[in-house]
């Protein structure tokens, strides 16, 4: 539901890093979002162009790279996809679990022109 | 001439650095910030009502989310406690900025403990770290035993599970052992209670847990 601040925070951190290196132009932005950060990859791209409009990424593409969950067991260093039915560890059924993958919200690389 | 910037920033990561601020902002004051969540009406600003009377001893202030209205910082007003009410105008969760600015209503160094009564919602406010010392989920008997599972990032995140409404246990299908074991299965370091704000069942075993561990921290 708060995609639309996201998509403020991703052009605010991409302007301010691309102003340093003297980039005027976005073209292009990657971003990592994991299965369970909470964050709807389609709203995110829907949010993007609305934050964008009238800065330096008003034209760029956004490009939302999803990453799975996985779960890594502590006891028998297991690694597997959580599954609707609970994280458990397939393996030795133990809760001993810990998340490895799928809380990412991050932007990754982008690509500017300079004037 | 285009360029590639590999960035690698965390989008959250302003954010971030306002949560360490007020996680020190809070430890130099020595106050413990205990942030809420759950669904709309599982009953956060009931478990208060209840909870803060039974911390004889403790100095106890609430910052209050809602998305519209006083009506839970009038409630808990009247249990005779420093309230600050931030009204979000439709926002879903409460952000640091939020707390920044409801701190300077609140006189931080005469509390021992302040509560965060966040916005209801199982999914939003589980992103958002305010600075706190400890994150409570609650969920009640009459919303059904399926949250932990179909809204994980809640508990995941959460250091403390209140299951509530015990009293409404014959009206539902909640299954109390089935529900324990599966918030074990999301987060096995999760403390767990069971108890009613009507009835008061479960509460001194709740409060007691809470009073040590104010202590403790």
């Amino acid at each position: 539901m708060h995609e639309l601040s996201l998509a403020e925070n991703i052009v605010s951190l991409v302007a301010k890093d691309a102003a340093q290196k003297g980039l005027t132009r976005i073209a292009t932005v990657e971003v990592e979002v994991g299965e369970v950060s909470g964050v709807l990859s389609y709203a995110l791209r829907e949010a993007f162009p609305v934050a964008a409009k009238g800065t330096i990424l008003q034209d760029a593409r956004l490009t939302v790279v999803e990453i799975p969950a996985r779960v890594s067991c502590k006891r028998c260093d297991r690694e597997y996809s959580p599954t609707h039915e609970g994280w458990s560890c397939p393996g030795c059924k133990c809760t001993d679990v810990t998340l490895v993958a799928g809380e990412e919200l991050e932007v990754k690389s982008y690509t500017g022109e300079a004037d | 001439m285009s360029v590639k910037v590999v960035l690698a920033k965390n989008i959250l990561e302003e954010d971030k650095k306002q949560a360490k601020d007020l996680r020190k902002r809070f430890a130099e004051a020595g106050v413990r910030v205990i942030n809420m969540l759950s669904s709309p009406g599982a009953g956060k600003t009931s478990l208060l009502e209840k909870t803060i009377p039974m911390l004889e001893g403790l100095r106890v202030g609430v910052i209050e989310g809602d998305v519209a209205t006083t009506r839970d910082a009038e409630r808990l007003a009247r249990i005779g406690v420093p309230v600050v009410q931030i009204t979000t105008m439709g926002a879903c969760h409460l952000d640091q900025s939020m707390i920044w600015a409801a701190l300077s209503e609140i006189d931080l160094d005469g509390l021992d403990v302040l509560f965060i009564e966040n916005v209801g919602n199982l999914v939003c406010p589980s992103s958002y770290d305010l600075g706190e010392n400890l994150r409570i989920v609650l969920l009640s008997t009459s919303e059904g035993g399926d949250k932990p599972a179909k809204y994980p990032a809640a508990f995941l995140s959460s250091d403390v599970v209140v299951i509530n409404k015990l009293d409404l246990l014959p009206f539902t299908d909640f299954d109390v052992p089935r529900v324990l074991a599966e918030i074990a299965s999301i987060k096995p370091a999760a403390k767990t209670f069971a108890l009613s704000c009507r009835t008061g069942e479960g509460m001194d075993e709740w409060s007691s847990w809470l009073k040590d561990w104010v202590r403790r921290e």
